[in-house]
């Protein structure tokens, strides 16, 4: 009778589980795949998360924020992998740009972006994706909750446990960067002699 | 508000952050300026479009009904998808080797690197001395040491295909020692991982029984991971029925424990 209980606990606990994530199934999806390029790194790294998440789902407080709740297992379990990926890889960082002539150079090519973003957004594919790669995990990471999970500033600071201001410089310096390198592909392919 | 100080906020005003007073005084602003109106225009449709772009990730389906059929077990049932990945990583490397083989690269560092990485292990593992055996040789033919592995243990040792193993899981065999385990000779694979040695180390449980502190550290764990050792060293313990694995490595710590642990 025991066994039982516990098997019809277990069941209960598993369906109300899937019924809050399942609107989430999508986003915690493509998040792990935004910050681990390879596909069975990042599912490997998301079921970890969720595995982790089930397990101690007892703490989760109904009434309270499954998604903030639930994404806190997702980025931690994430960043980890992307760290040790990061390291296997041994992609180089760049140094900061002290080009002062490349910088102007950027910030008008970028200006030539703004005036036909949609032409500009046509002609580039990849190179978004592998703009954002170059991001360091964490301005990936704020970008991601912010950009495209819509978090807040105030809970992208209680998810990565950052006051709010750190997570306003990493968006701006993520923004920044990913400004840079549409601009510099932008020149690159003659999308603003184009224009000129 | 002037136009500099406007760029200076407008990521906060897209993203609804600004307090109420700024956030009125640029609306104002933008209101009374087009060149500034027509720059937050197309921020907006850049960031639009760079979410659109990078939102456009197809999901997995199967992933989630493996996933969901993985909730509630127990869980070295849940990971078991996990330990067959390292545990094929392994068997991965020895066949790629093989195919390569015939003749593994009789390299003089291979040796010296096993040995190392076997008093590394000496180092860090509080059971028995792991010097390699006296007298023997260090096999160069991962593929035969696998075989060997498995009459050690009685059983085939195999895992899934090479392609569905995480390429941060993926092993380079180096060599092959073998072991003296208290009075047990057992073979040790020398693999790298993440530019770091790893010595896989297979045997059956009933070679614990010299050992009983390792034996209960085990049986305590269930069939579940235990994490022992430290400093530098990171020894990840996985029991597999009769069989253990015991991963011992210098390289990422979180990597190499994850492949085995439940938490």
């Amino acid at each position: 009778m025991a066994d039982t209980g516990v098997i019809a606990n277990e069941r209960e606990k598993r369906a109300q589980f899937m019924a809050l994530l399942s609107p989430l199934r999508e986003r915690l999806y493509r998040y792990a795949r935004h910050i681990i390029r390879d596909q069975s790194s990042a599912e490997d790294a998301l079921q970890d998360a969720i595995l982790s998440a089930y397990r101690k789902f007892e703490t989760f407080q109904p009434g309270t924020d499954f998604r903030a709740w639930v994404y806190r297992f997702v980025l931690n379990t994430v960043l980890n992998y992307n760290r040790a990926s990061r390291r296997d890889l041994e992609v180089p960082v760049e140094p900061p740009t002290l080009d002062l002539f490349q910088n102007l150079e950027s910030g008008f090519a970028y200006d030539e972006v703004l005036k036909d973003p949609d032409r500009f957004l046509e002609q580039v594919g990849d190179q978004v994706r592998t703009a954002f790669l170059a991001l360091r995990p964490v301005e990936q990471t704020v970008f991601l909750l912010r950009a495209i999970e819509g978090f807040t500033y105030r809970e992208i600071a209680n998810l990565l446990e950052i006051p709010v201001g750190t997570v306003m410089s990493h968006l701006a310096r993520a923004r920044a960067k990913l400004r840079e390198r549409l601009a510099e592909y932008a020149h690159e392919t003659g999308f603003v002699r184009g224009e000129a | 508000m002037t136009c500099e100080e406007i760029r200076t906020v407008l990521s906060a005003y897209l993203d609804s952050e600004l307090e109420t007073a700024k956030s009125l005084e640029v609306t104002s602003h933008l209101e009374a300026c087009p060149p500034c109106r027509d720059r937050v225009c197309a921020e907006t449709r850049l960031e639009r479009g760079i979410r659109e772009k990078l939102g456009c990730e197809p999901v997995c389906d199967k992933f989630w009904s493996r996933l969901e059929g993985s909730l509630g077990r127990a869980p070295w049932r849940a990971r078991v998808v996990r330990v067959g990945t390292f545990v094929a990583s392994v068997a991965a490397a020895v066949a790629l080797t093989a195919t390569i083989l015939g003749t593994y690269p009789r390299t003089a560092g291979a040796e010296d690197l096993a040995g190392a990485a076997l008093r590394e292990v000496s180092e860090v593992v509080p059971v028995g001395n792991f010097e390699p055996a006296p007298g023997r040789e260090c096999h160069r033919c991962p593929i035969e040491m696998w075989k060997s592995a498995a009459s050690r243990v009685g059983r085939p040792v195999r895992g899934p295909r090479p392609d569905e193993v995480a390429p941060q899981h993926r092993l380079e065999a180096v060599g092959i020692v073998s072991a003296h385990l208290g009075s047990r000779e057992v073979p040790v694979a020398v693999y790298r991982c993440c530019g770091e040695r790893v010595c896989v180390f297979v045997f059956s449980l009933a070679v614990l029984d010299e050992f009983p502190g390792a034996r209960s550290c085990l049986v305590g764990a269930g069939d579940a991971v235990t994490h022992v050792g430290g400093g530098g060293g990171t020894v990840a313990l996985r029991r597999l029925r009769d069989v253990v694995l015991v991963a011992v490595g210098r390289h990422d710590p979180e990597g190499l424990v994850r492949a085995f642990r439940d938490e």
